[in-house]
Protein backbone atom coordinates (compact mmCIF):
# COMPACT_ATOMS: atom_id res chain seq x y z
CA UNK A 1 0.00 0.00 0.00
CA UNK A 2 1.27 3.56 -0.70
CA UNK A 3 0.83 5.85 1.44
CA UNK A 4 0.98 9.36 0.12
CA UNK A 5 0.63 12.62 2.36
CA UNK A 6 -0.97 15.52 1.17
CA UNK A 7 1.88 18.53 1.42
CA UNK A 8 -0.16 20.88 3.28
CA UNK A 9 0.12 18.42 6.52
CA UNK A 10 3.58 17.24 6.19
CA UNK A 11 5.17 19.78 8.62
CA UNK A 12 8.44 20.75 6.21
CA UNK A 13 6.04 21.90 3.59
CA UNK A 14 5.11 24.60 6.17
CA UNK A 15 8.45 26.49 5.59
CA UNK A 16 7.85 26.78 1.60
CA UNK A 17 5.23 29.79 1.85
CA UNK A 18 8.36 31.88 3.91
CA UNK A 19 11.22 30.22 1.68
CA UNK A 20 9.25 32.05 -1.30
CA UNK A 21 8.73 35.02 0.63
CA UNK A 22 12.38 34.97 1.23
CA UNK A 23 13.35 34.48 -2.69
CA UNK A 24 10.95 37.21 -3.93
CA UNK A 25 12.36 40.11 -1.30
CA UNK A 26 16.51 38.91 -2.24
CA UNK A 27 14.76 39.40 -5.76
CA UNK A 28 13.21 42.66 -4.90
CA UNK A 29 16.40 44.01 -3.15
CA UNK A 30 18.90 42.71 -6.03
CA UNK A 31 17.12 44.42 -8.42
CA UNK A 32 16.95 47.71 -6.61
CA UNK A 33 20.65 47.64 -6.02
CA UNK A 34 21.62 46.88 -9.50
CA UNK A 35 19.61 49.65 -10.97
CA UNK A 36 21.07 51.60 -8.01
CA UNK A 37 24.57 51.02 -9.56
CA UNK A 38 23.15 51.03 -13.70
CA UNK A 39 21.41 55.02 -12.65
CA UNK A 40 22.85 57.50 -14.81
CA UNK A 41 25.83 59.38 -13.09
CA UNK A 42 27.10 62.87 -13.14
CA UNK A 43 28.89 63.81 -15.87
CA UNK A 44 32.77 63.51 -15.13
CA UNK A 45 32.65 61.87 -12.05
CA UNK A 46 32.68 58.28 -12.54
CA UNK A 47 32.57 56.25 -9.67
CA UNK A 48 35.62 53.81 -8.61
CA UNK A 49 34.10 52.82 -5.41
CA UNK A 50 30.54 52.84 -3.69
CA UNK A 51 29.46 50.12 -1.06
CA UNK A 52 26.58 52.81 0.83
CA UNK A 53 25.88 49.42 2.54
CA UNK A 54 26.20 50.32 6.65
CA UNK A 55 27.88 53.39 8.27
CA UNK A 56 29.53 56.08 6.67
CA UNK A 57 30.73 55.86 3.13
CA UNK A 58 32.08 58.06 0.63
CA UNK A 59 32.58 57.78 -2.94
CA UNK A 60 36.26 58.08 -4.27
CA UNK A 61 36.34 59.18 -8.35
CA UNK A 62 39.00 59.60 -10.22
CA UNK A 63 39.17 63.34 -10.30
CA UNK A 64 39.05 63.67 -6.46
CA UNK A 65 42.47 61.72 -7.23
CA UNK A 66 43.75 64.18 -9.77
CA UNK A 67 42.94 67.00 -6.96
CA UNK A 68 44.69 65.62 -4.75
CA UNK A 69 47.47 65.57 -6.96
CA UNK A 70 47.36 69.20 -7.82
CA UNK A 71 46.79 70.24 -4.45
CA UNK A 72 50.34 68.79 -3.57
CA UNK A 73 51.69 69.85 -6.18
CA UNK A 74 50.28 73.64 -5.74
CA UNK A 75 51.43 73.54 -2.19
CA UNK A 76 54.96 72.39 -2.70
CA UNK A 77 55.38 75.12 -5.23
CA UNK A 78 53.50 77.97 -3.32
CA UNK A 79 56.15 76.51 -0.19
CA UNK A 80 59.29 76.93 -2.17
CA UNK A 81 58.32 80.69 -4.33
CA UNK A 82 58.21 81.34 0.04
CA UNK A 83 61.55 79.87 0.86
CA UNK A 84 63.84 81.63 -1.32
CA UNK A 85 67.01 80.33 0.68
CA UNK A 86 67.68 77.67 3.04
CA UNK A 87 67.94 78.96 6.12
CA UNK A 88 71.44 78.64 7.85
CA UNK A 89 71.63 75.62 10.37
CA UNK A 90 71.70 76.76 14.56
CA UNK A 91 75.01 74.99 14.62
CA UNK A 92 76.95 77.16 12.24
CA UNK A 93 75.05 80.06 13.12
CA UNK A 94 75.85 79.91 17.31
CA UNK A 95 78.69 77.37 17.16
CA UNK A 96 79.35 74.59 19.51
CA UNK A 97 79.70 73.91 23.45
CA UNK A 98 79.98 70.85 25.44
CA UNK A 99 80.34 73.35 28.48
CA UNK A 100 83.39 71.10 30.07
CA UNK A 101 85.64 72.66 32.33
CA UNK A 102 89.23 72.69 31.88
CA UNK A 103 91.24 69.76 33.95
CA UNK A 104 93.36 72.29 35.60
CA UNK A 105 96.03 69.43 37.26
CA UNK A 106 93.52 66.46 37.33
CA UNK A 107 95.57 63.37 38.01
CA UNK A 108 95.10 60.37 35.15
CA UNK A 109 92.56 58.56 35.38
CA UNK A 110 91.26 54.67 34.35
CA UNK A 111 87.68 54.67 33.43
CA UNK A 112 85.38 51.23 33.11
CA UNK A 113 82.99 51.70 29.94
CA UNK A 114 79.17 51.22 30.97
CA UNK A 115 79.46 49.26 27.15
CA UNK A 116 82.30 47.54 25.93
CA UNK A 117 83.65 48.43 22.87
CA UNK A 118 85.12 45.72 19.78
CA UNK A 119 88.29 44.06 19.84
CA UNK A 120 89.23 46.12 16.81
CA UNK A 121 88.88 49.75 18.95
CA UNK A 122 91.46 48.86 21.38
CA UNK A 123 94.47 51.38 20.85
CA UNK A 124 92.30 54.26 19.30
CA UNK A 125 93.19 57.24 20.73
CA UNK A 126 90.78 60.44 21.01
CA UNK A 127 92.29 63.50 21.54
CA UNK A 128 89.62 65.93 23.42
CA UNK A 129 90.19 69.61 23.67
CA UNK A 130 89.91 73.51 21.71
CA UNK A 131 91.12 74.15 18.80
CA UNK A 132 94.33 75.29 20.35
CA UNK A 133 94.88 72.38 22.52
CA UNK A 134 93.91 69.75 19.90
CA UNK A 135 97.11 71.56 17.79
CA UNK A 136 99.36 70.59 20.85
CA UNK A 137 98.59 67.15 20.28
CA UNK A 138 99.52 64.29 17.89
CA UNK A 139 97.22 61.03 18.26
CA UNK A 140 98.44 57.91 17.17
CA UNK A 141 98.27 58.84 13.25
CA UNK A 142 95.36 56.50 11.63
CA UNK A 143 94.33 55.11 14.87
CA UNK A 144 93.03 58.26 16.22
CA UNK A 145 90.78 61.55 16.19
CA UNK A 146 90.00 65.03 17.68
CA UNK A 147 87.23 65.83 19.39
CA UNK A 148 86.10 69.80 20.10
CA UNK A 149 84.53 70.61 22.86
CA UNK A 150 83.91 74.36 21.59
CA UNK A 151 83.58 75.55 18.14
CA UNK A 152 81.98 78.02 16.08
CA UNK A 153 81.82 77.25 12.19
CA UNK A 154 84.92 78.46 10.85
CA UNK A 155 86.94 76.97 13.95
CA UNK A 156 85.13 73.55 12.96
CA UNK A 157 86.06 73.94 9.07
CA UNK A 158 89.38 75.24 9.88
CA UNK A 159 90.14 71.98 11.86
CA UNK A 160 87.96 69.95 9.24
CA UNK A 161 91.47 71.20 7.17
CA UNK A 162 94.36 71.24 9.68
CA UNK A 163 93.59 67.49 11.33
CA UNK A 164 92.81 66.29 7.59
CA UNK A 165 89.48 65.16 8.30
CA UNK A 166 89.81 63.45 11.55
CA UNK A 167 87.63 66.03 13.49
CA UNK A 168 84.41 65.23 15.14
CA UNK A 169 82.53 66.89 18.04
CA UNK A 170 82.51 65.65 22.06
CA UNK A 171 78.57 65.15 22.08
CA UNK A 172 77.19 64.79 25.49
CA UNK A 173 76.12 61.71 24.58
CA UNK A 174 80.31 60.81 23.85
CA UNK A 175 81.62 62.61 26.93
CA UNK A 176 79.42 60.48 29.05
CA UNK A 177 79.94 57.29 26.99
CA UNK A 178 83.64 57.65 27.67
CA UNK A 179 83.45 58.66 30.94
CA UNK A 180 85.17 62.67 29.71
CA UNK A 181 84.34 64.96 32.73
CA UNK A 182 87.33 68.34 32.13
CA UNK A 183 89.01 69.05 28.80
CA UNK A 184 91.97 69.12 27.37
CA UNK A 185 92.43 64.93 27.73
CA UNK A 186 93.91 61.78 25.61
CA UNK A 187 91.51 59.34 25.57
CA UNK A 188 93.03 55.62 25.27
CA UNK A 189 91.12 52.64 24.99
CA UNK A 190 93.17 50.36 26.76
CA UNK A 191 90.98 46.73 26.26
CA UNK A 192 87.85 46.73 25.44
CA UNK A 193 86.17 47.91 28.83
CA UNK A 194 88.49 50.43 30.01
CA UNK A 195 90.09 53.51 28.57
CA UNK A 196 92.79 55.64 30.23
CA UNK A 197 92.08 59.64 30.72
CA UNK A 198 95.21 61.79 30.43
CA UNK A 199 94.94 64.85 30.76
CA UNK A 200 97.04 67.48 28.46
CA UNK A 201 97.44 70.51 30.57
CA UNK B 1 87.57 87.09 -45.35
CA UNK B 2 88.66 83.45 -44.43
CA UNK B 3 90.17 85.16 -41.57
CA UNK B 4 86.69 86.68 -40.00
CA UNK B 5 85.24 83.46 -40.56
CA UNK B 6 88.12 81.60 -38.58
CA UNK B 7 87.28 84.74 -35.73
CA UNK B 8 83.50 83.85 -35.93
CA UNK B 9 84.33 80.36 -35.52
CA UNK B 10 86.67 80.66 -32.57
CA UNK B 11 84.71 83.35 -30.48
CA UNK B 12 81.26 80.88 -31.33
CA UNK B 13 83.02 77.72 -30.21
CA UNK B 14 84.67 79.50 -27.42
CA UNK B 15 81.10 81.13 -26.62
CA UNK B 16 79.66 77.78 -26.75
CA UNK B 17 82.17 75.88 -24.41
CA UNK B 18 81.65 78.45 -21.98
CA UNK B 19 77.90 78.21 -21.93
CA UNK B 20 78.80 74.33 -21.83
CA UNK B 21 81.30 74.54 -18.55
CA UNK B 22 78.42 76.89 -17.08
CA UNK B 23 75.64 74.51 -17.67
CA UNK B 24 77.64 72.34 -16.61
CA UNK B 25 78.69 73.58 -12.71
CA UNK B 26 75.37 75.27 -12.48
CA UNK B 27 73.67 73.30 -10.11
CA UNK B 28 70.48 71.98 -12.44
CA UNK B 29 67.51 71.53 -9.85
CA UNK B 30 66.30 74.55 -7.37
CA UNK B 31 63.86 73.48 -4.57
CA UNK B 32 60.57 74.88 -6.99
CA UNK B 33 61.69 72.67 -10.08
CA UNK B 34 61.67 69.69 -7.40
CA UNK B 35 57.41 69.54 -7.54
CA UNK B 36 57.52 69.10 -11.20
CA UNK B 37 59.58 65.94 -11.03
CA UNK B 38 58.77 64.29 -7.79
CA UNK B 39 56.19 61.18 -8.41
CA UNK B 40 53.28 62.13 -6.57
CA UNK B 41 51.44 59.04 -7.61
CA UNK B 42 53.96 56.97 -5.48
CA UNK B 43 51.71 58.78 -2.07
CA UNK B 44 48.44 56.72 -3.55
CA UNK B 45 50.31 53.79 -5.53
CA UNK B 46 50.79 52.43 -2.14
CA UNK B 47 48.55 53.73 -0.42
CA UNK B 48 46.65 51.03 2.19
CA UNK B 49 43.81 50.54 4.41
CA UNK B 50 44.74 48.69 7.70
CA UNK B 51 41.50 48.61 9.52
CA UNK B 52 39.49 50.55 11.68
CA UNK B 53 40.38 51.92 14.85
CA UNK B 54 38.25 53.61 18.19
CA UNK B 55 39.59 56.98 20.19
CA UNK B 56 37.77 58.48 22.92
CA UNK B 57 36.80 62.51 22.31
CA UNK B 58 34.82 63.74 25.18
CA UNK B 59 34.01 60.84 27.03
CA UNK B 60 32.34 59.31 23.41
CA UNK B 61 33.95 56.64 21.22
CA UNK B 62 34.96 57.53 17.68
CA UNK B 63 35.87 55.69 14.76
CA UNK B 64 38.75 56.19 12.47
CA UNK B 65 40.36 54.85 9.25
CA UNK B 66 43.52 53.47 9.83
CA UNK B 67 45.61 54.00 6.57
CA UNK B 68 49.11 53.98 5.78
CA UNK B 69 51.10 55.82 2.45
CA UNK B 70 54.48 57.11 1.66
CA UNK B 71 54.86 60.88 1.93
CA UNK B 72 57.81 63.23 0.43
CA UNK B 73 59.70 64.04 3.87
CA UNK B 74 63.43 64.95 2.29
CA UNK B 75 65.66 65.13 -0.32
CA UNK B 76 69.06 63.15 -0.20
CA UNK B 77 71.86 63.87 -2.53
CA UNK B 78 75.08 62.00 -2.99
CA UNK B 79 77.67 64.03 -5.02
CA UNK B 80 81.33 63.15 -5.22
CA UNK B 81 82.37 66.92 -5.23
CA UNK B 82 82.95 69.06 -1.48
CA UNK B 83 80.54 71.53 -0.93
CA UNK B 84 78.63 71.83 -3.63
CA UNK B 85 75.45 70.61 -4.39
CA UNK B 86 72.68 70.18 -7.42
CA UNK B 87 69.90 72.34 -5.51
CA UNK B 88 70.48 76.04 -6.26
CA UNK B 89 69.11 77.30 -2.91
CA UNK B 90 71.27 74.51 -0.83
CA UNK B 91 74.09 74.82 -3.11
CA UNK B 92 74.29 78.40 -2.02
CA UNK B 93 74.32 77.83 1.49
CA UNK B 94 77.40 75.27 0.76
CA UNK B 95 79.04 77.74 -1.24
CA UNK B 96 79.52 79.85 2.18
CA UNK B 97 81.16 76.92 4.01
CA UNK B 98 83.45 76.61 0.75
CA UNK B 99 84.58 79.40 0.91
CA UNK B 100 85.23 79.38 4.59
CA UNK B 101 87.14 75.83 4.09
CA UNK B 102 89.35 77.33 0.84
CA UNK B 103 90.19 80.14 3.43
CA UNK B 104 91.21 77.85 6.55
CA UNK B 105 92.72 75.73 3.90
CA UNK B 106 95.34 78.94 2.52
CA UNK B 107 96.15 80.07 5.83
CA UNK B 108 97.00 75.77 6.91
CA UNK B 109 98.58 76.17 3.32
CA UNK B 110 100.96 79.07 4.02
CA UNK B 111 101.84 78.01 7.29
CA UNK B 112 102.43 74.29 6.68
CA UNK B 113 103.30 73.73 2.57
CA UNK B 114 102.87 69.60 2.90
CA UNK B 115 99.17 69.93 4.53
CA UNK B 116 96.56 68.66 1.91
CA UNK B 117 93.06 68.56 2.10
CA UNK B 118 91.52 66.26 3.86
CA UNK B 119 90.81 62.91 2.30
CA UNK B 120 89.46 60.02 3.00
CA UNK B 121 90.60 57.05 4.89
CA UNK B 122 89.34 53.84 2.89
CA UNK B 123 88.95 50.92 4.92
CA UNK B 124 90.68 48.87 2.60
CA UNK B 125 90.06 47.02 -0.31
CA UNK B 126 86.20 47.01 0.73
CA UNK B 127 86.27 50.15 -0.29
CA UNK B 128 84.77 50.88 -4.09
CA UNK B 129 82.78 53.80 -4.13
CA UNK B 130 83.12 57.24 -1.80
CA UNK B 131 81.00 60.10 -1.79
CA UNK B 132 79.78 63.18 0.21
CA UNK B 133 76.31 63.18 1.11
CA UNK B 134 73.59 65.85 2.17
CA UNK B 135 70.42 65.16 3.89
CA UNK B 136 67.72 67.94 3.47
CA UNK B 137 63.88 67.56 4.85
CA UNK B 138 60.84 69.69 4.03
CA UNK B 139 57.39 68.63 4.62
CA UNK B 140 55.72 70.32 1.97
CA UNK B 141 51.86 71.50 4.10
CA UNK B 142 49.09 70.22 2.48
CA UNK B 143 45.85 72.62 2.98
CA UNK B 144 43.71 69.90 1.26
CA UNK B 145 43.96 67.31 3.06
CA UNK B 146 42.12 69.49 5.91
CA UNK B 147 40.33 71.37 2.96
CA UNK B 148 38.93 68.33 1.37
CA UNK B 149 39.09 65.11 2.76
CA UNK B 150 38.50 63.26 -0.46
CA UNK B 151 41.20 60.74 0.08
CA UNK B 152 42.43 60.07 3.43
CA UNK B 153 45.35 59.94 3.73
CA UNK B 154 48.85 60.05 6.59
CA UNK B 155 50.64 63.30 6.48
CA UNK B 156 53.24 63.96 8.45
CA UNK B 157 53.45 65.89 11.87
CA UNK B 158 54.68 69.86 11.90
CA UNK B 159 54.40 70.66 8.15
CA UNK B 160 57.54 72.73 7.54
CA UNK B 161 57.78 74.76 4.47
CA UNK B 162 61.16 75.61 3.56
CA UNK B 163 63.90 73.23 2.86
CA UNK B 164 66.36 72.48 5.41
CA UNK B 165 69.77 71.52 5.55
CA UNK B 166 70.16 68.76 8.33
CA UNK B 167 73.32 66.82 7.58
CA UNK B 168 76.30 67.70 5.12
CA UNK B 169 78.89 64.82 5.66
CA UNK B 170 81.93 67.39 4.73
CA UNK B 171 81.60 68.52 8.27
CA UNK B 172 81.06 65.12 9.54
CA UNK B 173 84.90 64.19 8.13
CA UNK B 174 85.31 61.69 11.08
CA UNK B 175 82.23 59.80 10.60
CA UNK B 176 81.54 59.99 7.53
CA UNK B 177 85.32 58.93 5.85
CA UNK B 178 85.71 56.56 8.64
CA UNK B 179 83.91 53.28 10.54
CA UNK B 180 85.63 54.13 13.97
CA UNK B 181 82.63 56.39 15.40
CA UNK B 182 80.38 54.02 14.77
CA UNK B 183 82.70 50.77 15.25
CA UNK B 184 83.13 52.41 18.90
CA UNK B 185 79.85 53.55 19.77
CA UNK B 186 77.43 50.63 17.79
CA UNK B 187 75.63 49.33 20.94
CA UNK B 188 74.56 46.38 20.14
CA UNK B 189 77.73 45.88 18.23
CA UNK B 190 75.34 43.27 16.07
CA UNK B 191 74.76 46.11 14.18
CA UNK B 192 77.74 45.74 12.34
CA UNK B 193 77.62 42.22 11.34
CA UNK B 194 77.26 41.92 7.79
CA UNK B 195 74.02 41.26 6.02
CA UNK B 196 74.59 38.58 3.90
CA UNK B 197 74.98 37.06 7.62
CA UNK B 198 71.63 38.72 8.63
CA UNK B 199 68.88 39.49 5.77
CA UNK B 200 66.17 38.76 5.99
CA UNK B 201 66.21 38.75 9.62
CA UNK B 202 67.39 41.78 10.43
CA UNK B 203 65.31 44.83 8.63
CA UNK B 204 66.51 47.54 10.89
CA UNK B 205 70.44 47.28 10.05
CA UNK B 206 70.02 45.96 6.69
CA UNK B 207 68.71 47.37 3.06
CA UNK B 208 67.36 44.09 2.20
CA UNK B 209 69.89 42.70 -0.08
CA UNK B 210 72.04 45.95 -1.23
CA UNK B 211 73.94 45.95 2.51
CA UNK B 212 74.08 47.27 5.36
CA UNK B 213 73.18 50.72 6.93
CA UNK B 214 75.93 50.08 9.62
CA UNK B 215 78.75 51.38 9.80
CA UNK B 216 76.89 54.66 8.73
CA UNK B 217 79.74 55.83 6.40
CA UNK B 218 80.66 57.22 3.03
CA UNK B 219 81.55 54.36 1.33
CA UNK B 220 79.41 51.95 -0.25
CA UNK B 221 80.25 48.61 -1.96
CA UNK B 222 77.90 47.46 -4.75
CA UNK B 223 78.17 46.57 -8.20
CA UNK B 224 75.50 49.06 -9.01
CA UNK B 225 76.59 52.82 -8.94
CA UNK B 226 72.97 53.87 -8.05
CA UNK B 227 72.38 51.23 -5.62
CA UNK B 228 75.53 52.64 -3.57
CA UNK B 229 74.50 55.97 -3.83
CA UNK B 230 70.88 55.16 -2.52
CA UNK B 231 72.28 52.97 -0.08
CA UNK B 232 75.02 55.57 0.88
CA UNK B 233 72.06 58.38 0.62
CA UNK B 234 70.24 56.02 3.26
CA UNK B 235 72.59 56.03 6.01
CA UNK B 236 73.42 59.47 5.52
CA UNK B 237 69.70 60.08 6.27
CA UNK B 238 70.16 57.70 9.38
CA UNK B 239 73.08 59.60 10.63
CA UNK B 240 70.71 62.68 10.68
CA UNK B 241 68.35 61.08 11.99
CA UNK B 242 70.12 59.42 15.18
CA UNK B 243 72.90 61.93 15.41
CA UNK B 244 73.87 60.82 19.03
CA UNK B 245 78.23 60.06 19.60
CA UNK B 246 80.19 62.40 18.20
CA UNK B 247 78.52 62.88 14.65
CA UNK B 248 78.49 66.58 13.25
CA UNK B 249 74.67 66.93 12.66
CA UNK B 250 73.41 70.51 11.75
CA UNK B 251 69.44 69.64 12.78
CA UNK B 252 67.84 66.56 13.32
CA UNK B 253 66.05 64.67 10.98
CA UNK B 254 63.14 63.29 11.93
CA UNK B 255 62.31 60.52 9.13
CA UNK B 256 65.00 58.13 9.19
CA UNK B 257 65.46 55.99 5.54
CA UNK B 258 63.69 52.64 6.40
CA UNK B 259 63.85 49.24 5.23
CA UNK B 260 60.90 49.08 2.75
CA UNK B 261 59.94 52.96 2.33
CA UNK B 262 60.30 54.55 -0.59
CA UNK B 263 62.99 57.09 -2.70
CA UNK B 264 62.76 58.78 -6.09
CA UNK B 265 65.69 59.10 -8.12
CA UNK B 266 64.93 63.15 -9.42
CA UNK B 267 68.57 63.55 -11.18
CA UNK B 268 70.44 62.60 -13.02
CA UNK B 269 67.25 61.06 -14.52
CA UNK B 270 63.46 61.36 -13.07
CA UNK B 271 62.38 57.64 -11.92
CA UNK B 272 59.07 56.71 -10.15
CA UNK B 273 59.30 55.79 -6.64
CA UNK B 274 60.90 52.46 -5.92
CA UNK B 275 61.25 50.97 -2.41
CA UNK B 276 64.29 51.03 -0.09
CA UNK B 277 66.29 47.58 -0.34
CA UNK B 278 64.03 46.31 -3.78
CA UNK B 279 65.32 43.07 -4.86
CA UNK B 280 64.27 44.80 -8.35
CA UNK B 281 67.97 46.48 -9.35
CA UNK B 282 68.15 46.28 -12.69
CA UNK B 283 64.78 48.30 -13.42
CA UNK B 284 66.18 50.63 -10.55
CA UNK B 285 69.33 51.07 -11.99
CA UNK B 286 68.97 50.74 -15.91
CA UNK B 287 69.95 54.28 -17.46
CA UNK B 288 69.85 55.80 -14.69
CA UNK B 289 73.73 56.14 -13.73
CA UNK B 290 75.49 59.68 -13.03
CA UNK B 291 78.39 60.30 -15.59
CA UNK B 292 79.14 62.74 -12.42
CA UNK B 293 78.59 59.96 -9.52
CA UNK B 294 75.44 63.12 -9.09
CA UNK B 295 72.32 61.34 -7.59
CA UNK B 296 69.44 62.93 -5.90
CA UNK B 297 66.63 61.37 -4.96
CA UNK B 298 63.44 62.65 -2.81
CA UNK B 299 62.83 60.14 0.02
CA UNK B 300 59.57 59.37 0.81
CA UNK B 301 58.42 58.00 4.55
CA UNK B 302 55.87 55.45 5.11
CA UNK B 303 53.16 57.06 7.48
CA UNK B 304 50.28 55.46 9.55
CA UNK B 305 47.58 57.41 10.63
CA UNK B 306 43.99 56.87 12.00
CA UNK B 307 41.91 59.40 10.07
CA UNK B 308 39.27 60.76 12.52
CA UNK B 309 41.55 60.61 15.28
CA UNK B 310 44.92 61.48 15.12
CA UNK B 311 45.88 64.68 13.49
CA UNK B 312 48.73 64.03 11.76
CA UNK B 313 50.44 60.44 10.83
CA UNK B 314 53.44 58.48 12.86
CA UNK B 315 56.88 57.02 10.75
CA UNK B 316 56.09 53.31 10.15
CA UNK B 317 58.40 50.54 11.54
CA UNK B 318 60.99 49.19 8.57
CA UNK B 319 59.25 46.07 6.76
CA UNK B 320 59.72 43.67 3.85
CA UNK B 321 60.48 45.73 0.35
Amino acid sequence: MIKVRAPWRDPAAGRLPRLALGVALWTVLGAALWSQDNAPRAPGRPLICAHADRGEARPLSLEDVDRLYQDLSQAFEASARRALEVPTPELLLRGFDARLPRCAGRPRRIVKLVHPVPESVVGVELVVGELEDLARARPNPGRGAYLLVRADAAQLLTALESFDGRVGLATPELVRFVGIDCHPVRVTFKDPQHVSIDPLD
Amino acid sequence: MFRSTLWISVICATGFATAQLAAQDSPPLSYASLSSVTDWRCILRHWRIRGVGVCIKKLKPHPCLKVENPWPVGVLEITPREFSSSIKEVDLLLAKMRGAARGARDRLLRTTPDASSHTAQSPGARALRFAEAHVMGFAPPWEGATRSPAVPVAIPCGARGPLQLHYASELDALGWRSELLDLLFAVPHTRVVPCDLQWPSNLHGCAGPWGAYYPRVGWATHSSAVIAAVLQAARAGRVASEPALGRVVLGPYPYPPRTGHFYQLVHPTARACEAIGSPRVLKAEAGAASPRGTYVLVHFAVLRQCIGCERCGTLAPDRRP
